[in-house]
């Protein structure tokens, strides 16, 4: 752990690993940290890449590895991306987690935001496109959302070089600290046996919470790492849906997306009423049942025009 | 409650119509990736619009559009607003 190096031993190595949802700017914020010291690997063995990288600042070396963007850490494997995201961050190694949101779209984003939490690694927030959210009069306490979290907070506007320098101090300052009270989203009727299920985990995971929460959800690469069988979590699952009329999965979305209305409520405010924006606007005529035909054909016409003529 | 006409599937909706999901009832992938994007019993949706062919559907849900096949919406159960 970097924690516990003396100061006088070679440059530390922090490795931090770059989590968020599609399309939140996340690969933007990691080139703009790498800057001209990019040099982007490209592991073998997975379909999907996952890009590393080494910096150096303020005497710290700094491993950067750009996750690809998922929505969840759903139970199907199936999609690779999730699978690639999911090994990594259970990696040991891992010693900050870097999470980018979308500042505008906060409240969907805040969901994997709690999955991210329940590993319970250190966390940096990153709330990118701060402009974006900005055009649409949202305010943002950042302070509050740091608060209820319980993770550094840190501004950025994608198309700026903004904010560099700090983002790295919050990484290196979430790096040597310890988390006290780490956030933690309640499940309810469902804690008795998310605590039952991790008794089972093996005592050498990290993240056993999070773990059993995952094995509960029925998640097949959770199972097989922590050698608890599928039988006896159907036979949890069962005994919930007798005793609660619950379905797991259908619950624990549904108690993520109450905590990210919460803590979405509590954070942000809408400044001014809501406004058509310009796509909105452009959109009621280009995609109109009727109107968008002749536009078509009146786009194409022009290409033409342009392009031959 | 099932009388002749009211709608019961997301996918039956006209346009500029709300409802409250009721149940998530697509299996497997599909249906974890639905409970992800917010389709979550309780939470209101608005059918913002349909393509010409009738497929996709334009959704607005938790606040953000999405776009879903209309045999992906046919697997969410609503009660209509």
């Amino acid at each position: 752990m970097i924690s516990s190096e003396s100061p006088s031993m070679p440059a530390p190595m922090i490795h931090v690993a770059f989590a968020g949802q599609p399309n939140c700017g996340k690969s933007t914020i990691f080139n703009m940290l790498c800057g001209m010291n990019q040099h982007v690997a490209n592991y073998p063995g997975v379909t999907v890449d996952k890009y590393s990288t080494k910096l150096q600042h303020k005497g710290v070396c700094y491993t950067l590895v750009d996750l690809p963007g998922t929505y969840s850490f759903s139970m199907f494997s199936l999609e690779d991306e999730e699978r690639v995201a999911k090994e990594y961050l259970l990696d040991k190694e891992v010693d900050v987690i870097v999470n980018v949101v979308d500042a505008s779209n906060l409240r969907r984003n805040l969901y994997l935001t709690f999955q991210l939490l329940e590993l319970g690694k250190p966390m940096v927030l990153i709330l990118n496109m701060m402009d974006v959210a900005q055009r649409r009069d949202l305010e943002i306490d950042i302070e509050e959302l740091a608060r209820i979290l319980n993770v550094k907070v840190v501004p950025a506007v994608r198309t700026q070089q903004q904010g560099r320098e700090e983002i790295l101090d919050a990484i290196a300052a979430a790096a040597t600290e310890q988390i006290k009270t780490p956030f933690r989203v309640n499940y309810a009727e469902f804690e008795p046996y998310i605590e039952e299920i991790e008794q089972h985990v093996p005592e050498d995971e990290d993240a056993r919470r999070w773990l059993a929460i995952k094995a509960l959800e029925g998640d097949e690469l959770v199972l097989e790492r922590t050698g608890i069988s599928p039988e006896k979590i159907k036979d949890i699952s069962d005994v919930i849906h007798v005793r609660f009329d619950l379905d797991v999965d259908q619950s624990f979305a549904s108690i993520r997306y109450q905590n990210a209305d919460v803590a979405y409520h509590r954070c942000v405010k809408q400044t001014k009423p809501k406004r058509a924006t310009i796509t909105d606007k452009l959109d009621r005529w280009v995609l109109n049942r009727w109107a968008s035909f002749p536009i078509l054909a009146g786009v194409i016409y022009l290409i033409y025009q342009l392009a031959i003529v | 409650m099932n009388a002749v006409g009211v709608k019961t599937l997301l996918s039956e909706l006209s346009e500029n119509q709300r409802a409250v999901i009721k149940k998530c009832c697509a299996g497997g992938a599909l249906k974890q990736k639905l409970l992800d994007m917010g389709f979550i019993p309780g939470a209101e949706v608005l059918m913002v619009r349909n393509a010409p062919l009738r497929d996709p559907v334009e959704i607005k849900i938790q606040n953000f559009f999405l776009t879903v096949r209309r045999s992906e919406a046919a697997c969410i159960k609503i009660t209509p607003l």
